[in-house]
Protein backbone atom coordinates (compact mmCIF):
# COMPACT_ATOMS: atom_id res chain seq x y z
CA UNK A 1 0.00 0.00 0.00
CA UNK A 2 2.52 2.55 0.89
CA UNK A 3 4.81 1.28 -1.98
CA UNK A 4 1.52 1.65 -4.24
CA UNK A 5 1.32 5.54 -2.88
CA UNK A 6 4.73 5.86 -3.57
CA UNK A 7 4.91 5.60 -7.09
CA UNK A 8 1.21 7.29 -7.60
CA UNK A 9 3.26 10.66 -6.34
CA UNK A 10 6.38 9.93 -8.15
CA UNK A 11 4.32 9.73 -11.19
CA UNK A 12 2.00 12.60 -10.53
CA UNK A 13 5.31 15.10 -10.28
CA UNK A 14 7.02 13.61 -13.22
CA UNK A 15 3.40 14.44 -15.13
CA UNK A 16 3.33 17.90 -13.61
CA UNK A 17 7.29 18.13 -14.63
CA UNK A 18 6.15 16.89 -17.88
CA UNK A 19 3.10 19.76 -18.48
CA UNK A 20 5.80 22.51 -17.19
CA UNK A 21 8.35 21.37 -19.67
CA UNK A 22 6.36 20.82 -22.82
CA UNK A 23 3.93 24.10 -21.84
CA UNK A 24 7.37 26.51 -21.57
CA UNK A 25 8.79 25.28 -24.99
CA UNK A 26 5.65 26.16 -26.69
CA UNK A 27 5.72 29.30 -25.05
CA UNK A 28 9.05 30.49 -26.01
CA UNK A 29 9.16 28.65 -29.58
CA UNK A 30 5.57 30.84 -30.43
CA UNK A 31 7.30 33.84 -28.74
CA UNK A 32 11.33 32.84 -30.08
CA UNK A 33 11.68 35.97 -32.26
CA UNK A 34 10.62 38.29 -29.47
CA UNK A 35 13.30 36.26 -27.11
CA UNK A 36 16.06 36.55 -29.65
CA UNK A 37 15.34 40.18 -30.45
CA UNK A 38 15.49 41.33 -26.84
CA UNK A 39 18.16 39.08 -25.74
CA UNK A 40 20.52 39.97 -28.58
CA UNK A 41 19.58 43.83 -28.55
CA UNK A 42 22.14 46.03 -29.44
CA UNK A 43 22.31 46.67 -25.66
CA UNK A 44 25.52 44.99 -24.66
CA UNK A 45 27.51 46.17 -28.12
CA UNK A 46 27.98 50.51 -27.22
CA UNK A 47 29.38 52.50 -29.93
CA UNK A 48 31.65 55.20 -29.57
CA UNK A 49 30.08 59.24 -29.21
CA UNK A 50 31.89 62.01 -28.83
CA UNK A 51 28.42 63.52 -27.89
CA UNK A 52 28.44 64.62 -23.82
CA UNK A 53 24.82 64.91 -21.68
CA UNK A 54 23.31 68.43 -21.57
CA UNK A 55 22.73 69.31 -17.80
CA UNK A 56 19.71 70.53 -17.20
CA UNK A 57 18.02 72.46 -14.71
CA UNK A 58 14.22 72.19 -12.69
CA UNK A 59 12.37 74.25 -14.96
CA UNK A 60 13.77 72.66 -17.79
CA UNK A 61 13.13 69.21 -16.33
CA UNK A 62 9.36 70.51 -15.77
CA UNK A 63 9.17 71.74 -18.58
CA UNK A 64 9.78 68.73 -20.86
CA UNK A 65 7.91 66.59 -18.72
CA UNK A 66 4.88 68.77 -19.41
CA UNK A 67 5.75 68.03 -23.13
CA UNK A 68 5.19 64.87 -22.59
CA UNK A 69 8.03 63.22 -25.06
CA UNK A 70 10.61 63.02 -22.54
CA UNK A 71 11.41 59.84 -20.81
CA UNK A 72 12.49 60.35 -17.19
CA UNK A 73 15.07 57.65 -16.06
CA UNK A 74 15.85 57.29 -12.22
CA UNK A 75 19.52 56.38 -11.70
CA UNK A 76 19.15 55.48 -7.51
CA UNK A 77 19.00 51.98 -6.33
CA UNK A 78 15.67 50.50 -6.71
CA UNK A 79 14.43 50.89 -3.03
CA UNK A 80 14.57 54.76 -3.41
CA UNK A 81 13.24 54.53 -6.44
CA UNK A 82 9.97 52.38 -5.16
CA UNK A 83 9.70 54.88 -1.91
CA UNK A 84 9.07 57.71 -4.44
CA UNK A 85 10.12 58.95 -7.90
CA UNK A 86 8.70 61.65 -10.61
CA UNK A 87 5.82 60.29 -12.37
CA UNK A 88 6.37 58.13 -15.17
CA UNK A 89 9.52 57.12 -14.05
CA UNK A 90 11.56 54.20 -14.95
CA UNK A 91 13.78 52.41 -12.52
CA UNK A 92 17.59 51.86 -14.18
CA UNK A 93 20.32 52.35 -12.16
CA UNK A 94 23.59 52.27 -14.27
CA UNK A 95 25.35 49.09 -12.98
CA UNK A 96 21.91 47.56 -14.16
CA UNK A 97 22.55 48.65 -17.47
CA UNK A 98 26.38 46.41 -17.50
CA UNK A 99 24.31 43.31 -16.47
CA UNK A 100 21.15 43.53 -18.77
CA UNK A 101 18.87 45.15 -20.80
CA UNK A 102 15.88 46.44 -20.37
CA UNK A 103 13.01 45.97 -22.60
CA UNK A 104 12.08 49.68 -21.59
CA UNK A 105 15.27 50.35 -22.91
CA UNK A 106 15.37 47.90 -26.26
CA UNK A 107 12.09 49.18 -27.16
CA UNK A 108 13.38 53.08 -27.12
CA UNK A 109 14.12 54.76 -30.29
CA UNK A 110 17.41 55.98 -30.36
CA UNK A 111 16.12 59.77 -31.08
CA UNK A 112 14.13 60.00 -28.00
CA UNK A 113 14.67 62.53 -25.62
CA UNK A 114 16.06 60.61 -22.10
CA UNK A 115 16.12 62.89 -18.89
CA UNK A 116 18.45 60.79 -16.06
CA UNK A 117 18.34 61.79 -12.27
CA UNK A 118 19.27 60.69 -9.10
CA UNK A 119 19.49 62.25 -5.22
CA UNK A 120 20.62 65.37 -6.84
CA UNK A 121 23.50 67.88 -6.20
CA UNK A 122 27.23 67.59 -6.04
CA UNK A 123 26.79 63.67 -4.30
CA UNK A 124 24.73 62.56 -7.19
CA UNK A 125 27.17 60.79 -9.39
CA UNK A 126 24.73 58.09 -10.51
CA UNK A 127 22.76 60.41 -13.23
CA UNK A 128 25.76 61.32 -15.03
CA UNK A 129 27.12 57.76 -15.07
CA UNK A 130 23.61 57.00 -16.73
CA UNK A 131 23.59 59.71 -18.96
CA UNK A 132 27.20 58.84 -19.93
CA UNK A 133 26.37 55.26 -20.49
CA UNK A 134 23.30 55.58 -22.68
CA UNK A 135 25.63 57.85 -24.82
CA UNK A 136 27.84 55.94 -25.37
CA UNK A 137 24.66 53.35 -26.68
CA UNK A 138 24.25 55.52 -29.25
CA UNK A 139 21.15 57.38 -27.57
CA UNK A 140 21.41 61.34 -29.22
CA UNK A 141 19.17 63.12 -26.68
CA UNK A 142 20.30 62.59 -23.00
CA UNK A 143 19.81 65.10 -20.64
CA UNK A 144 21.23 65.08 -16.84
CA UNK A 145 18.48 66.70 -14.56
CA UNK A 146 20.86 67.96 -11.86
CA UNK A 147 18.56 68.97 -9.26
CA UNK A 148 17.25 65.38 -9.26
CA UNK A 149 14.32 63.86 -7.09
CA UNK A 150 14.84 66.71 -3.84
CA UNK A 151 14.25 69.51 -6.09
CA UNK A 152 11.40 67.81 -7.98
CA UNK A 153 9.58 66.32 -5.11
CA UNK A 154 9.93 69.90 -3.17
CA UNK A 155 9.16 71.65 -6.35
CA UNK A 156 5.63 69.67 -5.50
CA UNK A 157 5.69 68.37 -8.96
CA UNK A 158 3.74 65.07 -9.95
CA UNK A 159 5.22 61.79 -8.04
CA UNK A 160 4.74 58.37 -8.24
CA UNK A 161 3.06 57.01 -5.57
CA UNK A 162 1.08 59.67 -5.30
CA UNK A 163 0.52 61.12 -1.85
CA UNK B 1 -18.84 19.80 16.82
CA UNK B 2 -21.66 19.56 14.39
CA UNK B 3 -20.04 22.44 12.41
CA UNK B 4 -16.56 20.78 12.60
CA UNK B 5 -18.00 17.81 11.14
CA UNK B 6 -19.86 19.57 8.26
CA UNK B 7 -16.51 20.79 7.29
CA UNK B 8 -14.33 18.01 7.19
CA UNK B 9 -17.67 16.53 4.82
CA UNK B 10 -17.73 19.68 2.59
CA UNK B 11 -13.91 19.54 2.01
CA UNK B 12 -13.90 15.74 1.17
CA UNK B 13 -16.60 15.88 -0.82
CA UNK B 14 -15.97 15.26 -4.50
CA UNK B 15 -18.48 17.97 -5.74
CA UNK B 16 -16.33 20.41 -4.06
CA UNK B 17 -13.35 19.27 -5.97
CA UNK B 18 -15.54 19.19 -9.06
CA UNK B 19 -16.19 22.69 -8.30
CA UNK B 20 -12.93 23.96 -7.25
CA UNK B 21 -11.14 22.47 -10.28
CA UNK B 22 -13.54 24.48 -12.80
CA UNK B 23 -12.86 27.42 -10.30
CA UNK B 24 -9.20 27.15 -10.92
CA UNK B 25 -8.84 26.06 -13.76
CA UNK B 26 -11.28 29.08 -15.35
CA UNK B 27 -9.29 31.46 -13.21
CA UNK B 28 -5.97 30.40 -14.94
CA UNK B 29 -6.91 30.42 -18.25
CA UNK B 30 -8.62 33.87 -17.89
CA UNK B 31 -5.55 34.99 -16.71
CA UNK B 32 -3.15 33.98 -19.33
CA UNK B 33 -5.35 34.75 -22.68
CA UNK B 34 -3.84 38.50 -21.88
CA UNK B 35 -0.67 37.54 -20.89
CA UNK B 36 -0.45 35.03 -24.07
CA UNK B 37 -1.46 37.91 -26.95
CA UNK B 38 0.93 40.75 -24.82
CA UNK B 39 4.31 39.29 -24.18
CA UNK B 40 5.87 42.18 -24.50
CA UNK B 41 3.33 43.47 -22.08
CA UNK B 42 3.89 41.13 -19.28
CA UNK B 43 7.80 41.13 -19.68
CA UNK B 44 8.09 44.35 -18.13
CA UNK B 45 5.40 43.29 -15.47
CA UNK B 46 7.99 40.37 -14.65
CA UNK B 47 10.44 42.93 -14.58
CA UNK B 48 8.96 45.12 -12.43
CA UNK B 49 8.96 42.38 -9.75
CA UNK B 50 12.72 43.08 -9.66
CA UNK B 51 13.21 39.75 -9.09
CA UNK B 52 14.73 37.46 -11.77
CA UNK B 53 17.74 38.77 -14.04
CA UNK B 54 16.57 40.21 -17.27
CA UNK B 55 17.23 36.98 -19.27
CA UNK B 56 15.41 34.54 -17.11
CA UNK B 57 12.73 37.02 -16.88
CA UNK B 58 11.96 37.34 -20.67
CA UNK B 59 12.04 33.32 -20.73
CA UNK B 60 9.67 33.32 -17.62
CA UNK B 61 7.85 35.48 -18.93
CA UNK B 62 6.72 33.97 -22.54
CA UNK B 63 6.69 30.23 -20.95
CA UNK B 64 4.38 30.99 -18.02
CA UNK B 65 1.28 31.63 -19.79
CA UNK B 66 1.54 28.51 -21.55
CA UNK B 67 1.83 26.75 -18.15
CA UNK B 68 -1.28 27.95 -16.99
CA UNK B 69 -3.26 28.29 -20.10
CA UNK B 70 -2.37 24.58 -20.32
CA UNK B 71 -2.63 23.34 -16.68
CA UNK B 72 -5.80 25.30 -16.17
CA UNK B 73 -7.62 23.02 -19.48
CA UNK B 74 -6.00 19.88 -18.19
CA UNK B 75 -7.69 20.99 -14.56
CA UNK B 76 -11.00 21.81 -16.40
CA UNK B 77 -11.33 18.51 -18.46
CA UNK B 78 -9.87 16.73 -15.47
CA UNK B 79 -6.98 15.30 -17.39
CA UNK B 80 -3.98 14.20 -15.62
CA UNK B 81 -6.16 16.34 -12.70
CA UNK B 82 -3.69 15.87 -9.62
CA UNK B 83 -0.47 16.72 -11.88
CA UNK B 84 -2.17 19.92 -13.35
CA UNK B 85 -2.83 21.01 -9.70
CA UNK B 86 0.40 20.09 -8.32
CA UNK B 87 1.60 22.65 -10.82
CA UNK B 88 -0.96 25.48 -10.37
CA UNK B 89 -0.26 25.12 -6.54
CA UNK B 90 3.51 25.30 -7.31
CA UNK B 91 3.03 28.16 -9.35
CA UNK B 92 0.73 30.07 -6.85
CA UNK B 93 3.35 29.19 -4.03
CA UNK B 94 5.92 31.03 -6.64
CA UNK B 95 3.58 34.06 -7.23
CA UNK B 96 3.40 34.31 -3.14
CA UNK B 97 7.06 34.70 -2.97
CA UNK B 98 7.33 37.34 -5.02
CA UNK B 99 4.69 38.92 -4.04
CA UNK B 100 5.56 38.58 -0.45
CA UNK B 101 9.21 39.83 -1.21
CA UNK B 102 7.39 42.70 -2.67
CA UNK B 103 5.51 43.87 -0.19
CA UNK B 104 8.20 44.02 2.13
CA UNK B 105 10.41 45.74 0.20
CA UNK B 106 7.49 48.11 0.18
CA UNK B 107 7.07 48.11 -3.75
CA UNK B 108 3.70 49.88 -5.55
CA UNK B 109 3.61 47.19 -7.82
CA UNK B 110 0.52 46.15 -10.58
CA UNK B 111 0.04 42.54 -9.39
CA UNK B 112 -0.08 42.24 -13.44
CA UNK B 113 -2.28 38.96 -12.92
CA UNK B 114 -5.15 39.46 -14.84
CA UNK B 115 -4.52 42.44 -16.88
CA UNK B 116 -0.59 43.16 -18.58
CA UNK B 117 -1.18 47.05 -18.87
CA UNK B 118 -2.64 47.48 -15.27
CA UNK B 119 -0.51 50.78 -13.58
CA UNK B 120 -0.98 50.10 -10.14
CA UNK B 121 -3.13 47.89 -8.05
CA UNK B 122 -3.40 46.53 -3.90
CA UNK B 123 -0.60 43.96 -3.54
CA UNK B 124 -2.19 42.93 -0.23
CA UNK B 125 -5.98 41.65 -2.11
CA UNK B 126 -3.78 39.98 -4.32
CA UNK B 127 -1.57 38.17 -1.43
CA UNK B 128 -4.81 37.37 -0.14
CA UNK B 129 -6.47 36.08 -3.27
CA UNK B 130 -3.10 33.93 -3.99
CA UNK B 131 -3.57 31.93 -0.93
CA UNK B 132 -7.42 31.09 -1.29
CA UNK B 133 -6.06 29.54 -4.47
CA UNK B 134 -3.46 27.59 -3.39
CA UNK B 135 -6.29 26.25 -0.59
CA UNK B 136 -8.36 24.92 -3.63
CA UNK B 137 -5.10 23.87 -5.37
CA UNK B 138 -4.91 21.70 -2.36
CA UNK B 139 -8.37 20.47 -1.75
CA UNK B 140 -8.13 19.35 -5.43
CA UNK B 141 -5.21 17.49 -5.12
CA UNK B 142 -5.97 15.48 -1.69
CA UNK B 143 -9.53 14.84 -2.56
CA UNK B 144 -10.34 15.01 -5.95
CA UNK B 145 -11.76 11.40 -6.89
CA UNK B 146 -12.00 11.53 -10.73
CA UNK B 147 -15.52 12.67 -11.04
CA UNK B 148 -16.74 14.51 -14.20
CA UNK B 149 -13.58 14.41 -15.67
CA UNK B 150 -12.48 12.95 -19.25
CA UNK B 151 -9.85 10.50 -18.05
CA UNK B 152 -12.43 8.82 -15.74
CA UNK B 153 -14.76 8.85 -18.67
CA UNK B 154 -12.32 6.73 -20.52
CA UNK B 155 -10.73 4.72 -18.36
CA UNK B 156 -13.79 4.11 -15.90
CA UNK B 157 -11.89 4.18 -12.84
CA UNK B 158 -12.06 6.64 -10.40
CA UNK B 159 -9.56 6.95 -7.51
CA UNK B 160 -10.69 5.71 -4.23
CA UNK B 161 -9.88 7.88 -1.02
CA UNK B 162 -10.38 5.92 2.48
CA UNK B 163 -13.36 7.26 4.18
CA UNK B 164 -12.11 10.18 6.47
CA UNK B 165 -14.92 9.40 8.84
CA UNK B 166 -13.66 6.97 11.19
Amino acid sequence: MQETKKKETFKILIVAGLIVFLSSAIGVLANISLVNRIINSECITPTTSPREASQIDLAEAKKKFDGGEALFIDARCPDEYNQGHIKGAISLPPDKLELECPLAIVQLPRESEIITYCEGGTDCQLSTDLAKKLIVLGYLNVNDFFGGWPAWESAGYPIDPEN
Amino acid sequence: MAIFTFLKKFVSNKYTSVGLRMILGAVFIWSSIDKISDPEGFIKVVESYNILPFTLSVVFAVALPWVELISGLLLIAGVYTRSSAVVLTSMLIVFLVAISINLYRGADLACGCFDVQSESGDLWLTFVRDILLIVMGLQIFFFDRGSFSLSTLFTKNSRKIPDSNP
